[in-house]
């Protein structure tokens, strides 16, 4: 017998229960595989950001004095009393770095951020930052330049910045103004994207000493050094401790890498993703029963109908594989139906939010492998009801 | 009461067969004791009020009960010892029915319908056609192949249903009040169609009936009071239809 046929025509034949009872297994899969697909695209778009940065960098940034003595030194013990953590990293640290020639280091650069405003002609770019940094920078960053050079003395823009001080006129040569200093514009960054949080656009980077000296800072808000290659990070970092706990005693500093804070990222999203998707599976359950009570209610309608079949030879197997097509098929049309919605939905909110997002393989193969499931597992108890069926019990029913 | 003799090709052999329903005190015996021969090409018509256990043989004539004492032999083979699985291959290519309720699969063309039992037996689509569009024509209903059960009448209905159940070529026909449901020039025509079936291509047919008129129209009458049977005769005075009127035979098989 043509099981399918027999359930599609059941199914068609009761199209507005069908739909109400495959809404439960559509909203179930919609909410899964959104979740899951929009989740992986966020993955997907931190890890082209921070893949951009260079698995090479590490970040070294100050900290609380380390409490443990497990580097052998005992002096921090009495400083951690610490509120807030001032920087003390200084240009001398980046100086030791830089010259205690290390095999497995390229190059370093120190950055501080100048808590300014910059403006041309007096219009203010109020969501512009400032960044002194050293002219390592921008290559470890992997910016390149659209025009002229970081210089000593003048002042680089990000592309965004530069086009809207000055439109399309050239600003080489030109000045902007950081708390009432002008400098002279001696380059102009391509547009890029930096790592979240910071956009390169909408930076203009000042020579160290002088963002220093414009903030009396002595010191820098952290430095990155780059490892000669990914694979030389852990040794990169092993060199650089060394040479800052001569300079650092209580170790009251902390060295990150790009890797760390990429895994970190990702599994936070994966654990967020994973998480979300749970309770939608929730909803996949409640449609699951939803398909176990109209395939009872089905059976029981249908007593008759089974009789008959099996007064005329069928077996119980037919019957069990007729009713559990009907509630499979069911599952199966509210999961494709479910899937589609998704694909609409991830699309739109891809756009809206502005990460390329679209439904993943992986996604819509465990969600229709998930329906058919939910069809098969709560099927089967209306359809043995069914087939276990005695022929003159069914046939009573008159 | 004149038990008919046995004859040699026997096809329904029962012994002291017995069906009780519950446990205990309220233990209820639907059937005692029944001992019955039918065999090859007889027409059997099976009486009773409600309650005298006939629709429990037929249900177990039918493999659709089990006997609880006794012994139930079909074409020689002993039914009570197979297997469920057994039993429904057995019902399905063996024995066929016709139910009071009409009981056509309404989704299904006349066809369709027809062709069903072949379809559970594996039969391949080719033969099966053939075999549905046959029984069709034997039943006088060919005409309505392509129709769907709401289009036909009652009769018209049952008389697909007849064809449904001769279309494998069962050894064995139940008929459970098979002109119940239907007026009295319907039902006229379809207890023509038994006859004709039985009289024609020898199928064994036992119909189950509270309605003396109908068995009128049987061979053999078996009659049921409280489970045992109560008579078992030869039909002295049968009626044959004739082009949907009754006509009576006489015990020596000649026209009144």
């Amino acid at each position: 017998m043509n099981a399918l046929g027999i359930a599609w025509d059941s199914i068609w034949h009761h199209r507005t229960r069908s739909f109400l009872t495959a809404l439960g297994i559509v909203i179930g899969v919609f909410a899964v595989v959104t979740l899951t697909s929009l989740g992986g695209a966020v993955k997907t778009y931190v890890n082209s950001k921070f893949s951009g940065i260079g698995a090479n960098l590490i970040t070294v940034v100050t900290s609380l004095p380390s409490s443990g003595s497990h580097h052998g030194f005992g002096h921090g013990g009495g400083r951690n009393a610490f509120v807030s953590v001032p920087s003390t990293l200084t240009p001398g640290d980046l100086n030791a770095i830089l010259h205690l020639h290390q095999p497995a280091i390229a190059t370093a650069t120190a950055t501080i951020a100048v808590p300014d405003l910059i403006s041309h002609a007096g219009s203010i770019a109020n969501n512009a930052s400032i960044l002194g940094v050293t002219a390592p920078y921008f290559g470890m960053q992997n910016v390149s330049f659209e025009k002229g050079r970081f210089t000593h003395t003048g002042i680089v823009l990000g592309s965004s910045l530069a086009k809207s001080f000055f439109g399309k006129t050239d600003p080489i040569g030109k000045t902007v103004k950081v708390a009432d200093t002008a400098y002279p514009v001696t380059g102009v960054l391509k547009s890029a994207q930096g790592a979240p949080g910071s956009d390169p656009d909408e930076t203009a980077y000042l020579p160290l000493q002088t963002a220093m000296a414009l903030s009396h800072q002595s010191t820098v808000t952290d430095m990155v050094i780059s490892a000669k290659t990914a694979q030389l990070v852990p040794k990169a970092v092993k060199e650089a401790t060394a040479i800052l706990l001569k300079r650092h005693p209580s170790h009251n500093f902390k060295i990150e890498t790009a890797q760390e804070i990429l895994s970190t990222v990702t599994s936070t999203t994966s654990v967020i993703t994973d998480f979300l998707a749970g309770i939608a599976g929730i909803s996949l359950l409640v449609g699951g029963i939803g398909i176990m009570n109209i395939m009872l209610v089905t059976v029981s309608e249908r007593f008759r109908e089974i009789g008959v079949r099996k007064a005329l030879g069928a077996r119980d197997g037919d019957i069990l594989v007729q009713f559990l097509s009907e509630s499979i098929l069911l599952a199966f049309i509210g999961g494709f139906l479910g899937t589609v919605l998704a694909g609409i939905a991830t699309a739109v909110v891809g756009k809206a939010v502005g990460i390329p997002a679209a439904l993943t393989t992986q996604s819509v193969v465990v969600a229709v492998v998930f329906s058919i499931a939910v069809g098969a597992v709560f099927g089967v108890l209306p359809a043995m009801r069914a087939a276990r069926l005695m022929p003159a019990e069914a046939l009573r029913t008159d | 009461m004149a038990l008919a003799e046995s004859k040699v090709d026997g096809l329904i052999d029962v012994q002291g067969l017995g069906r009780r329903y519950g446990e205990g005190e309220a233990a209820v015996d639907a059937l005692v004791d029944v001992n019955l021969s039918i065999a090859r090409g007889e027409m059997v018509a099976l009486m009773g009020p409600s309650g005298s256990g006939k629709s429990t043989l037929m249900n177990i004539l039918g493999l659709f009960d089990r006997a609880t004492s006794g012994s139930y032999a079909l074409a020689g083979t002993d039914m009570l010892r197979l297997s469920a699985k057994a039993q429904a291959e057995f019902r399905g290519r063996r024995i066929a029915f016709v139910f009071q309720g009409i009981h056509l699969l309404p989704r299904l063309t006349a066809l369709a319908n027809v062709e069903l039992p072949m379809a559970y037996a594996r039969m391949p689509k080719d033969s099966r056609s053939r075999a549905a569009r046959e029984a069709l024509a034997l039943l006088g209903v060919e005409s309505l192949a392509n129709r769907y059960p709401s289009q036909i009448s009652g009769g018209q209905a049952q008389r697909v249903a007849i064809a449904r159940a001769i279309a494998p070529g069962p050894d064995l026909l139940l008929a459970d009040e098979p002109t119940g449901a239907l007026d009295r020039k319907s039902g006229r025509l379809v207890l023509q169609a038994f006859q004709n079936l039985h009289d024609q291509i020898g199928v064994t047919v036992v119909i189950v009936t509270h309605d003396p008129l109908v068995a009128q129209h049987a061979e053999r009458l078996i009659e049921l009071e409280d489970g045992h049977v109560i008579d078992d005769r030869i039909v002295s005075d049968r009626i044959i239809v004739e082009d949907g009127h009754d006509s009576h035979l006489g015990p020596d098989g000649g026209s009144k």
